[in-house]
């Protein structure tokens, strides 16, 4: 009895989601596979610039990124109040040079998850790209308007624990393939983060969002545009840039 | 040297004045020489106890691979087995006394307005209760119960950054073992104040049901504390610990027990500079008694001078004169010195059994981040007593001698016109 009950349900759910599916929406296995080869990269290189709004205080940090994959990563501050701190990621490990005190401090990995200089960009937004379709199964369940664009709302639930977010809700846009507007939710089903795309590029053959809006929902009041400029993906970096020399020249 | 001795002690009760205030001088600088080392001891022993009963505990078991990443609290490396291990950690020692699981991860504390970072402890609240004395810190609320889900015990300086109150609700985040992060609100149930400052500035407590939940966990345990009896001294209880831990180590092939030794080996490392300033402290207060003691006894010699020439006049030898002086003199002392022990136990007593409160002490003034509130409770120490005694001898002798030689080296005559 119970286990038809559980096949009722399942089967509602499936009949629902289609039915709200736009008709001409492909599949969401699909839109995942545009929008990894979107926005999916192996490298990538760019000038940041974030500016970080907590209640009334604005602040604004400047920075130039260089990341390989999830593993090797270099960030420098340029920004008047931080210029030459620089931050280097390897694998779990992170160190952060501090020019003033010409100082190399080890710090906790924790740290890649909190934001960036008190922003709600975390390191891990800034440097790493998720691959959508390994890692999430999806389904279509409607269709939404952003900025005057025509969108397919899909709905990500992780496949594995290990995915950056348990669950999340992304507005795609329905001819670019790039995500416009994302909810992601924590295992516990809390709202962790939003982001709204300001501004999608054309870089070589794909669209990519250079600026957006990112809100941590776990504080109040708090917002952060980033901007990304001299982009550049899947570019050659010299592991070079990747040491301890490079973090401390 | 029976007459000698005779006449020493017949002027030594003769002159009741100068040898009351050569005593009581003696008596009081003895005394408190005592008093403060006992004090000193009693900080070390309150500042290690407040370890002992508030974060370290008497010693912890973990594995060596999650000690040589701690400083990354990760969430690997655990105990395996942690009943098991808590079996053969009571049964390898009889001084230890309770057992309990403990998980140290980083998290973020959030009022919806600002968040702070501070490293979270998963607890069994009986049984931690059983090593720890945090549930008697708390100041508002109640401590955790593991029958009310979804509830933190917080620090109290961390309450008042965050502006929270016992029945508020907080939001925590934390990288869960799948590395990413995981958010949920919890209520406060309570708020600590513990004499560690880390505890009241950044310390917050939950049940294992909530932290597997919140970390992805199943149990993981990231170390085992260790509650022992109550040892007699600060010497005992760091002597004890090693030894347990040895044996704990050689019963849990494995795993690293650590010591107290190793646990509070910064403040130990401290305690070791800190001797130094103490002894300096020490060496002033036994200045002070020195200078009054050789005082006193100069001028009971200086004040006889005239008797010293009658004694000559009667045929007494120079030697025989210094003899008495000086007998004269370490009496004084050895009754000074015995006074002044007398006196310092009286005030260790009084400190060991009723202890002195350090907030009436010094307020709310902050220790340098030391875990030094409470109650202090002198300690005893009979070394500090037999060198008090020793040295008040000493002193009086020295004091007396060089006097008592002047003085039987004086002309007779000189002598008796000495004014």
């Amino acid at each position: 009895m119970k286990r038809s009950l559980i096949m009722a349900c399942a089967l509602w759910a499936a009949v629902y989601a289609w039915a709200q599916a736009p008709a001409d929406a492909p599949s969401a296995a699909a839109i995942l596979a545009r929008i990894d080869s979107n926005e999916s990269f192996k490298s990538i290189e760019y000038t940041g610039r974030m500016e970080i709004r907590i209640g009334e205080e604005f602040r604004i940090k400047t920075m130039r990124v260089q990341a390989i994959g999830a593993d090797k990563a270099m960030v420098e501050f340029t920004n008047p109040e931080d210029a030459g701190t620089r931050m280097l990621k390897l694998d779990k490990d992170l160190w952060m040079y501090f020019p003033k005190e010409q100082d190399t401090v080890r710090i906790s990995g924790h740290l890649l998850k909190e934001g960036m200089m008190g922003s709600d960009v975390s390191y891990e937004d800034a440097l790493e790209s998720d691959e959508l379709s390994s890692t999430y199964s999806a389904t279509v369940t409607g269709e939404a308007e952003i900025g005057g664009r025509r969108a397919f709302v899909v709905e990500l639930k992780a496949l594995t624990p290990k995915a950056k977010f348990d669950r999340r809700v992304m507005r795609v846009d329905a001819e670019r393939f790039v995500v416009l507007s994302e909810d992601m939710y924590a295992r516990s089903g809390r709202l962790l983060k939003t982001m709204e795309a300001r501004k999608v590029e054309r870089l070589g053959g794909r669209w990519y969002p250079t600026v957006f809006v990112l809100e941590d929902k776990l504080r109040k009041n708090t917002s952060t545009t980033m901007s990304l400029g001299s982009l550049v993906l899947d570019i050659d970096l010299d592991p070079g840039l990747f040491t301890r020399a490079a973090l401390e020249r | 040297m029976g007459t000698i001795l005779k006449i020493a002690w017949r002027n030594v009760l003769r002159n009741k004045r100068r040898t009351m205030i050569t005593g009581v001088v003696m008596m009081a600088g003895i005394g408190l020489f005592i008093m403060a080392d006992s004090m000193l001891k009693g900080m070390d022993r309150l500042t290690i106890d407040n370890m002992v009963a508030y974060t370290e505990s008497f010693m912890k078991i973990r594995t060596p691979e999650y000690i040589s990443n701690l400083q990354g609290t990760p969430l690997e490396h655990g105990v395996p087995d942690p009943e098991a291990v808590m079996r053969t950690a009571m049964a390898s020692d009889d001084r230890i006394v309770a057992t309990a699981p403990r998980t140290r991860f980083v998290a973020n504390v959030s009022n919806y307005e600002d968040a702070l970072p501070v490293i979270a402890l998963a607890i069994d609240p009986a049984r931690d209760e059983a090593v720890f004395r945090l549930s008697e810190a708390v100041v508002e609320g109640s401590w955790l119960d593991s029958a009310a889900p979804r509830s933190i015990v917080i620090g109290s300086g961390l309450a008042a950054e965050m502006g929270l109150t016992a029945g508020d609700y907080a939001m925590v985040s934390a990288s869960t073992v799948y590395d990413n992060v995981n958010a949920d609100e919890y209520l406060v149930a309570g708020i600590v104040f513990s004499p560690m400052p880390e505890i009241n500035q950044g310390g917050l407590f939950m049940t294992y049901a909530d932290a597997d939940a919140l970390l992805g966990t199943d149990g993981f345990v990231s170390e085992i504390v260790v509650a022992s009896e109550r040892m007699p001294s600060l010497g005992d209880l760091l002597d004890a610990s090693s030894d347990a831990a040895a044996r704990v180590s050689a019963a849990l092939p494995g795993l690293r027990a650590d010591p107290l030794t190793e646990l509070a080996k910064d403040y130990l490392a401290m305690r070791a500079m800190k001797g130094k300033a103490s002894y300096f402290i020490i060496m002033v207060v036994l200045l002070i008694a020195a200078v009054g003691i050789v005082n006193t006894i100069l001028m009971s010699v200086y004040a006889r001078i005239r008797e010293i020439g009658v004694l000559k006049a009667y045929g007494m030898p120079p030697a025989e004169i210094r003899r008495l002086f000086t007998l004269e003199g370490v009496i004084v002392g050895a009754l000074g010195s015995a006074a002044g022990v007398a006196l310092g136990s009286f005030l260790v007593w009084l400190m060991a059994t009723r202890g002195i409160s350090i907030s009436a002490m010094v307020g709310d003034v902050d220790m340098g981040g030391l875990p030094l509130s409470g109650t202090l409770y002198g300690e005893w120490n009979p070394a500090t007593m037999a060198f008090g005694f020793a040295f008040g001898i000493v002193v009086a002798f020295v004091s007396a001698r060089i006097p008592a030689k002047r003085a039987a080296r004086l002309e007779v005559t000189d002598a008796l016109r000495f004014a």
